[in-house]
């Protein structure tokens, strides 16, 4: 899936990925990718600004550590971030699991 | 700690190109643990250095672009459609069917039996002249009003489109304002055009909403702010009575209105297309 339809989503799917647990940018990104089985295919860069509005918005929490001589940002779910994925996540199954049923169909019974 | 040429170099472009942010030396070290990180990844697979370091950039984007994403990505809220978003995709449709309707109201008022051929004292009285041209004054203020509740709503689908599309919004609303003196058809055409313009520069930055609408859209007012002011200028047509060009108004008015509703309609179909998060299960027909 290239990025103009992913990033329509990409806010769910960065706190679906925060709700195991935190993690820094590039392990949010690889985990992305791994979830996906490789699907999710955007520029890696535009998923930072994306983290940044969503810590701002209070979904997200952040602090810094130093690894390898390196700065690193690690990010978190905060209590408002788990209720908005809650509920959006319920909204979404349910979307989902209807669309599945109508495409789905049911077999059309054969006659005598 | 082994340094990588290509990826310093990368790092200092990104650093000019989003300068001026309070937050800048905390973005540049989040953006070198990545793709620090990335290169290590990838070395550790066998990859050669300068091929690890490409390959790390290629995936992470190119600056300008990246640039334009960090400027209009600075405000907080979830970037998913709503209920809310879903109506003012519907408020899209009444937009542009009262924005037609108000250029009925224009055209009337055009072919009016009642057109005085001079100015007369009795000029103001409620004839079908000022009926009409009222009803395009009024047409067109309630098109505006709903029209800043669609990009109210296009600002939700965005999580927020920063200071840049709060700008656009605002403006817009001072040209939705300025509908009050109808007349002065390239003010308040010229500061929609203005406003417009602004707010859908942060929705393309953004590559959310689609690009062929949100360009036509507010690329509409523009076209026809710059087809009067070109006609004013070239004094096409004989000034009537009030000194206004008429060809100049006219041609400026319809083109400018026709092509922002029909950008209008198209945003309003994305807007309406996508199934809101907030919303109940859809019902299945049975």
């Amino acid at each position: 899936m290239r990025g103009q339809a992913l990033k329509g989503h990409l806010d769910l799917l960065l706190l679906a990925i925060l709700a195991d647990g935190a993690r820094h940018g590039y392990a949010i990104i690889d985990e992305l990718r791994e979830r996906s089985d490789e699907a999710f295919d955007l520029p890696e860069g535009t998923v930072y600004p994306a983290l940044h509005r969503l810590q701002k918005g209070g979904f997200l929490s952040s602090e810094w550590t130093e690894v390898q001589g390196r700065r690193r940002r690690t990010y978190r779910l905060t209590e408002q971030g788990r209720g908005a994925l809650g509920e959006q996540r319920v909204a979404w199954n349910n979307f989902t699991e209807a669309m599945s049923r109508v495409l789905k169909g049911a077999a059309w019974p054969d006659t005598p | 700690m082994a340094r990588y040429a290509l990826i310093d170099g990368y790092l200092d472009t990104m650093r000019t190109e989003i300068h001026g942010r309070r937050d800048l030396d905390d973005v540049v070290c989040e953006m070198e643990d990545h793709l620090y990180s990335a290169v290590e990844g990838l070395l550790a697979r066998g990859l050669e250095p300068d091929a690890a370091q490409r390959t790390t950039l290629d995936r992470f984007g190119e600056p300008k672009a990246l640039a334009a994403v960090y400027a209009s990505t600075n405000t907080g809220g979830i970037a998913v459609p709503t209920t809310t978003t879903k109506l003012a995709g519907t408020a899209a449709y009444f937009s542009a069917a009262l924005w037609i309707v108000g250029l009925i109201g224009f055209w009337a008022s055009a072919v009016s039996p009642d057109r005085p051929s001079s100015i007369a004292p009795d000029a103001l009285i409620l004839d079908a002249q000022t009926i009409t041209w009222m009803s395009f004054a009024l047409a067109s203020l309630a098109a505006g009003a709903i029209m800043l509740f669609v990009m109210v709503g296009v600002n939700q689908r965005h999580g927020g489109l920063g200071s840049m599309g709060m700008a656009g919004l605002i403006v817009t609303g001072l040209g939705v304002l300025a509908t009050l003196v109808i007349w002065a058809v390239v003010l308040w055409l010229g500061i929609m055009a203005l406003g417009l313009i602004t707010f859908a520069v942060a929705v393309l930055r953004r590559g959310i909403a689609p690009r062929l609408w949100t360009i036509v859209w507010a690329g509409g007012p523009v076209v026809g702010a710059t087809a009067f002011l070109a006609l004013r200028w070239l004094e096409v047509g004989t000034p009537d009575v009030w000194g206004d060009y008429w060809i100049a108004s006219s041609v400026g008015l319809n083109t400018g209105i026709i092509i922002m509703t029909i950008g209008l309609i198209g945003l309003g179909t994305w807007l309406r297309s996508e199934e809101p998060v907030d919303a109940d299960t859809p019902a299945l027909a049975v």
